[in-house]
């Protein structure tokens, strides 16, 4: 039951109401039960593993939140780690290590039929940091397990985050909410914006970069074109979807964090990293970069984690090696500021310099999405030599299939960013805003329908 | 383009000025409002020519831009 589909929109109102009629104490049984049949509806087995996340992290938490023998709390530590991120491994990463290490040895593998539990990236890592906040005495253990599975399985976050802390979500689903004017106002506009980005934008910009992907001899117009259409998608399509979540969550009285941060105006990759995708960048900084040192242990230290970082990054998004270089890509832009800071070379000032470092940096974050979209390293370093060749814009636009009205569209959709941020702000905007939104996705809806279809959430595949 | 068609360009532009004048101003509720029965004229208009959806979409897109005012530093 994807976001965008008429089911969600049947099943998010039922639950709404379900949940605010039921008795404060019984509303977690009815969220639990929603969450569940939610992902049910993607793949009833994968319910099974979720699950089993539960279970194993929860009883890991109880363990070490009695234990007090360090030996036992690290051992116990361990194990959660290893079942959690095994399970997780074996389901997402086998057929691809399996296939990388035939491929290194000469030979050939044949692809075993796993299947990938859709969200599995998103809820590992709230089981994980869970168990981790405990073990670092953070966090107190969850005693009931009714709430620890909802907090690991909650609906509006549970496919593709943002990735919440059990510090921060399960007091929410704890505590006696009550329904105020304020959060279903702030739900339906978020929902509005998310679904605007989604069905408007990034639907509409994914069927142009899926015609220069497909082609066989794509202009180096087209390529670029591709490059900058699909930053424009997959951040509409990501936020998009955050902004639903956040607005289904926020209808229920639950406030998730805030998932992006106008990405594309970052002077640097750092603080693009602060801006996209931010529930991940805070993930991997405080259970990852941490412990391997961060700018702790010196330099090196600090480099070398840098780009363990963004590597595991790469390869957390997706089982392929063009994720991995996409992560390390950004990986080695972040060595190179951090080198050219301890060089002290000073961060720019002036306007034109902050307008210079703005336009680099989204020049090498468009770049990198070319490999993050490739099916494979061949076709991302086949479209990197298409780039080069000579241009011919007028092929360009054909191979990505932009006629004179989509341009038009994508010239009124560009400046629409700040109108979807305000909608999606508690800050004042008019209804006859809201109006021409809601009657905007409705006609992109009914013009995606007479067309090609659905398109799915990017992020879900991760 | 026939009578319809005129009629209807001529209404959403009127629905764009006005929702421009509304976006702009403290009480610019009626300017909003009126805007929005203009364009709502309009898109009966434009159902009557036989316009496509693309082309309604664009519209609503333009209204939605000039509504919200995204030059005006608006709310808290």
């Amino acid at each position: 039951m994807s976001f965008d589909s008429g089911a969600y929109l049947l099943f998010l109102p039922a639950v709404t109401v379900l949940h605010w009629i039921c008795p404060p104490r019984g509303r977690w049984i009815v969220l639990l039960g929603a969450s569940v049949l939610f992902y049910m509806s993607w793949n009833v087995p994968m319910t099974l593993l979720l699950g089993a996340m539960a279970g194993i992290s929860w009883l890991a938490g109880r363990i070490l939140s009695r234990a007090e023998d360090p030996g036992l709390r690290r051992g116990v530590l361990i194990l959660a780690l290893a079942l959690c991120g095994g399970l997780l491994g074996y389901f997402k990463y086998f057929n691809f290590l399996a296939q990388s290490l035939a491929g290194l040895l000469g030979g050939t593998w044949t692809p075993w039929d796993i299947l990938l539990p859709v969200g599995g990236s998103f809820y590992t890592f709230q089981a994980l940091s869970y168990v981790i906040d405990i073990y670092r005495r953070d966090l107190p253990a969850e005693g009931h397990f009714g709430y620890y599975a909802l907090y690991l399985a909650f609906f509006p976050q549970l496919v593709a985050g943002p990735i919440e802390r059990a510090g921060d979500l399960l007091p929410q689903l704890r505590k006696e909410r009550r329904l105020s004017r304020t959060d279903l106002s702030m739900g339906l506009r978020l929902l509005l914006s998310g679904y605007f980005r989604k069905v408007v934008i990034a639907d509409f910009c994914g069927a142009f970069v899926t015609a220069a992907f497909a082609a066989a001899q794509p202009d180096g117009s087209a390529v670029l074109g591709a490059a900058l259409l699909f930053a424009l998608q997959i951040y509409n399509d990501f936020a998009g979807y955050s902004e639903i979540a956040a607005g289904s969550a926020r209808l229920l009285g639950v406030r998730l964090m805030r998932n992006f941060d106008q990405p594309y105006r970052a002077r640097s990759i750092r603080d693009f990293w602060r801006r996209w995708h931010i529930s991940l960048g805070r993930w991997l900084a405080g259970y990852l970069y941490a412990p391997l040192g961060g700018n702790r242990r010196g330099l090196r230290r600090q480099l070398l984690a840098t780009l363990v970082v963004f590597a595991a990054s790469g390869l957390w998004h997706g089982a392929n090696w063009t994720f991995v270089v996409w992560g390390l890509l950004h990986g080695s832009w972040v060595v190179l500021e951090l080198l050219l800071e301890r060089a002290g070379v000073p961060a720019p000032r002036s306007r034109s310099g902050q307008l210079a470092a703005q336009s680099l940096t989204f020049c090498w974050v468009c770049f990198s999405w070319l490999f993050f979209r490739s099916e494979n390293l061949d076709q991302a370093l086949f479209l990197l030599g298409r780039l080069f060749a000579p241009w011919n814009p007028g092929a360009g636009l054909a191979c990505l299939g932009l006629g004179g009205a989509d341009l038009l569209r994508l010239a009124l959709l560009l400046p629409l960013d700040p109108v979807l941020r305000r909608l999606s702000e508690e800050r004042e905007v008019s209804d006859m805003t809201c109006v021409y939104a809601f009657l905007a996705i409705a006609a992109a809806w009914l013009l995606r329908l007479g067309q090609n279809g659905a398109n799915a959430f990017l992020y879900f595949q991760f | 383009m026939t009578a319809h068609g005129l009629l209807a360009g001529g209404l959403f532009l009127t629905a764009l000025l006005l929702n421009g004048r509304g976006a702009c101003s403290e009480k610019g509720d009626h300017f909003s409002f009126a805007g929005g029965l203009c364009w709502a004229a309009g898109m009966i208009f434009a159902l009557v020519e036989g316009v496509g959806l693309e082309e309604l979409l664009a519209v609503l897109l333009a209204l939605l831009l000039v509504s919200a005012a995204p030059w005006k530093r608006v709310g808290k």
